[in-house]
């Protein structure tokens, strides 16, 4: 059988394109993934899988495709056609995509593994640029299994090693104004987001990841109380991701979240509430993405109880701590981060992670 | 639960404060504090009747039967239902003009005996009212409209904002692969209720885990629907196994937010209580009137794309007529538009002379009949087949079927230029349903995506 690659690759545009996001073409149509990927199995084609990952590459790329089963096969497969090649670009570049997705639903552990192996291969080939690149998600993924130390320590060796030809400038940026937010200094957050926003948007204005660092800095402005520009950003952070309907719903339900948190602060409960409901629509079908599913019960639970309505706060702090228990490497967190939360509402100026 | 909880600890706090007092006339500290501890929780529990006794709800007033007419834009939520209940029940919830009342054509025991006299009205209003009955149970043979009801009450519930969120599954009689697309029929009565639970688990973002059990998941579903406001649609519960259970599990699930639709060919046999559970009969059309009535609908929706149509409006059919499409079509309205279809494509004599059987049987003999008559009406009728095929397949996996995807099936088949006229056959035929004139949105009845499926499994 011969494999139609326009085919494919004019799918592929469509997925990315489609008005209703990856899932808005005929099961059918994905089919052709599903059948090409075998043909390549079959024939022990590794050039071919690797040309099929390659043209699944902005898919993976984005919040929504990751839980297709089909892609991930295409990936699984790749990273194994890349091993009996050994080709140390291609895997650097495989486990680093990998990870983001990893990272994505919450499971730092095993982004972290990927990463590690990202960088191992990049380094072999030798790519510094991208080995810098994915050194600076360990660094993401110690910040949020709680390994702050070690966290800063990376993205010191990354900022050292930083220059002219890395057009990322803003990611670190980011990392740094976490790092501030985490130890409660917010005008200095606010200022290392401001200026990841303006070096981003010298080259990529209007992209999901400005969406995302508009979100983040809403947040640290909303934590000042200055409701009114937060306000404003977040509705500019949701118009961006508009433009990309289906294709970073994950990304929407976080935004939707730190508004929702916003509007607690403000004792905005029924809205609040309102905003967890569309997060929680938007993500909760995908099946993956539990870590935020954690955090969108945990905060319901804490309205309900600042409304008095004891039971359901409980309730839903034991769905909370199903997820943990269940999907997320902080088995035993929740307790912990539920009175974190708490007391970031009550004292929004307080020390806070 | 939880009410049932605090009430009695409420209570004990009472009882331990009154043997205490029978002990000891004078009341201490000790006992002074069980005492307002009691009252407080006992209070505290019954919050809601105490708010309800102050300000008393405001009664739901009758709604019209109009509610539920205009179409859902299902947005964000369109793959997911398509996928869940198919292709058919999405196009019924998207559909313009969707359901017609026929008088007499809805039974419901309580109705009759309730201030609301009108069954459609006394199921909105069961389904919207907090006292109301929160499982709606419909009931009837195939083609008689159960779906087609559903959905205009699930659309009036989103109408009035009484609902943001639709559960539940169609229990399929196939399993289908939803990458390859095969169809798998050798697994009847798959659906049960574990698959169920999985179901409405996964729609919810939780994972069935096997160690748990029924209790267990239905608590962990009940904590995630907390505060929401849902309907839970249970399509075909007769193709289930276990359907007692399904109900059980429904039961535990429905409060004053959730409620619950199911859709059966079983009225009865049910263990629940006619307070928990309301049943509507879909009757079959039996009167002249009724049929008069369903027919000038039929041609109005369906003129557009069956232009013949307009030639039986202009002649009012006899009664010996109406009576023979009564008698043949057994009142199943889905027969009576097939039957409608061929009359205005052919004649009314043509049709009556054609035929002695009856029901179901003269159903599947009209479609063996379309079937084969389509193969040779050359090159048009054969496409008008693959398109069905087409349509019928991808109406498992769930997607609006556009009019743009049918010229790119017929363009594959290098048969383009014919496409309108294949879409003809079957607009006359009344094989193939269009919700959306201007896109497309092309479905299949369920009865009719059954005989296919056996049609490609023998051929």
């Amino acid at each position: 059988m011969t494999i139609n690659w326009d085919a494919l690759q004019q799918l592929a545009d469509t997925l990315i394109n489609h008005p209703q996001g990856p899932g808005g073409v005929t099961a059918l149509e994905w089919q052709q993934f599903d059948t090409a990927l075998l043909e390549l199995q079959q024939t022990n084609d590794t050039v071919g899988i690797l040309t099929l990952r390659r043209i699944c590459r902005p898919l993976l790329a984005r919040d929504s495709a990751w839980g297709i089963e089909v892609l991930r096969r295409i990936d699984d497969a790749a990273i194994a056609a890349a091993h009996k090649r050994d080709d140390s670009g291609e895997l650097g570049h495989l486990y680093g995509a990998r990870g983001h997705n990893l990272h994505r639903e919450g499971k730092h552990t095993q982004a972290l593994n990927a990463f590690t192996q990202s960088v191992h291969y990049y380094e072999r080939v030798p790519n510094a640029r991208a080995a810098r690149k994915n050194t600076y998600m360990m660094a993401l993924c110690y910040r949020a299994l709680g390994d702050t130390h070690t966290a800063k320590r990376m993205i010191d060796t990354v900022l050292a090693s930083m220059d002219a030809t890395d057009d990322w400038q803003d990611e670190p940026l980011f990392l740094q104004a976490k790092f501030a937010q985490d130890d409660g200094k917010l005008p200095q957050a606010e200022q290392c987001l401001r200026t990841a926003i303006v070096v981003l948007s010298q080259r990529h204005a209007n992209t999901a990841r400005h969406a995302d660092l508009l979100a983040n800095l809403a947040e640290i402005i909303g934590l000042q109380a200055r409701y009114t520009e937060a306000t404003a950003l977040f509705t500019q952070s949701m118009d961006i991701l508009k433009h990309f309907p289906g294709q970073y719903d994950r990304l929407m339900a976080r935004t939707l979240s730190k508004q929702a948190t916003m509007l607690v602060t403000q004792r905005q409960y029924s809205r609040a509430l309102k905003l967890l409901d569309m997060a929680d629509d938007r993500i909760s079908r995908y099946g993956r993405y539990y870590e935020q599913l954690w955090r969108i019960e945990l905060l319901r639970s804490i309205i309900y109880l600042r409304q008095g309505q004891f039971g359901f706060s409980w309730r839903k702090y034991r769905v909370a701590r199903y997820y943990a228990r269940h999907h997320l490497e902080r088995k035993t967190d929740t307790p912990y981060y539920w009175l974190l939360r708490f007391w970031r509402i009550v004292a929004p100026r307080a020390i806070h992670i | 639960m939880l009410k049932k909880i605090e009430l009695l600890i409420g209570i004990l706090a009472f009882v331990i404060a009154l043997v205490l007092f029978y002990r000891q006339p004078d009341l201490n500290n000790t006992q002074l504090v069980f005492v307002a501890l009691g009252a407080l929780v006992t209070i505290y529990s019954q919050r809601d009747r105490i708010r309800d006794f102050i300000t008393p709800p405001e009664p739901t007033p009758i709604i019209e039967t109009t509610c539920g007419d205009r179409p859902l834009n299902l947005a964000d939520q369109r793959l997911h239902i398509s996928l869940t209940f198919g292709a058919y029940f999405t196009s019924l919830l998207e559909k313009e003009a969707l359901y017609t009342p026929i008088p007499g054509q809805l039974v419901c025991a309580q109705a009759a005996s309730s201030p609301i006299k009108d069954p459609l009205q006394y199921a909105m209003w069961t389904l919207i009212d907090a006292k109301g009955a929160r499982i709606l149970l419909l009931a009837a043979e195939g083609g008689m409209g159960k779906s087609t009801l559903a959905s205009k009450l699930i659309r009036c519930l989103y109408e009035r904002e009484d609902i943001d969120m639709i559960l539940g599954d169609s229990a399929k009689q196939y399993l289908v692969n939803p990458v390859t697309g095969h169809v798998d029929t050798t697994q009847p009565g798959y659906y049960s209720a574990q698959s169920f639970l999985e179901r409405i688990s996964a729609q919810l973002g939780l994972v069935y885990d096997a160690t748990r059990n029924d209790a267990q998941h239905i608590s962990t579903i009940q904590d995630r629907l907390i505060d929401r406001r849902a309907i839970i649609v249970v399509d075909n519960l007769e193709s289930v196994r276990q359907s007692d259970r399904i109900i059980q599990i429904l039961n535990a699930l429905v409060n004053r937010r959730i409620r619950a639709i199911i859709t059966t060919r079983i009225a009865t046999g049910f263990d629940v209580s006619q307070s928990q559970m309301l049943t509507i009969q879909v009757k079959s059309l039996t009167e002249h009137v009724q049929v008069r009535n369903f027919m000038q609908w039929h041609i109005q929706q369906y003129m557009h794309d069956h232009p013949r149509l307009h030639d039986l409006a202009a002649h009012l059919p006899t009664n010996e007529q109406i009576s023979w499409l009564i008698h043949h079509s057994g009142g199943i309205p889905l027969l009576v538009q097939v039957l409608l279809s061929e009359i205005a494509r052919t004649s009314w004599m043509s049709a009556m002379n054609r035929t002695n059987l009856f029901g179901q049987e003269l159903l599947d003999a009209l479609y063996f009949d379309h079937w084969h008559e389509l193969s040779t009406l050359s090159t048009p009728g054969m496409l008008a087949r693959t398109i069905l095929e087409y349509v019928n397949r991808e109406a498992h996996h769930g997607d609006r079927i556009t009019y743009r995807q049918l010229v790119q099936l017929a363009e594959d088949v290098q048969q383009g230029d014919i496409l309108d006229a294949a879409l003809a056959l079957l607009h006359e035929r009344f094989l193939i349903i269009n919700n959306d004139k201007t896109h497309g949105n092309f479905s299949i009845y369920p009865s009719l995506s059954d005989f296919i499926q056996t049609q490609l499994l023998t051929e």
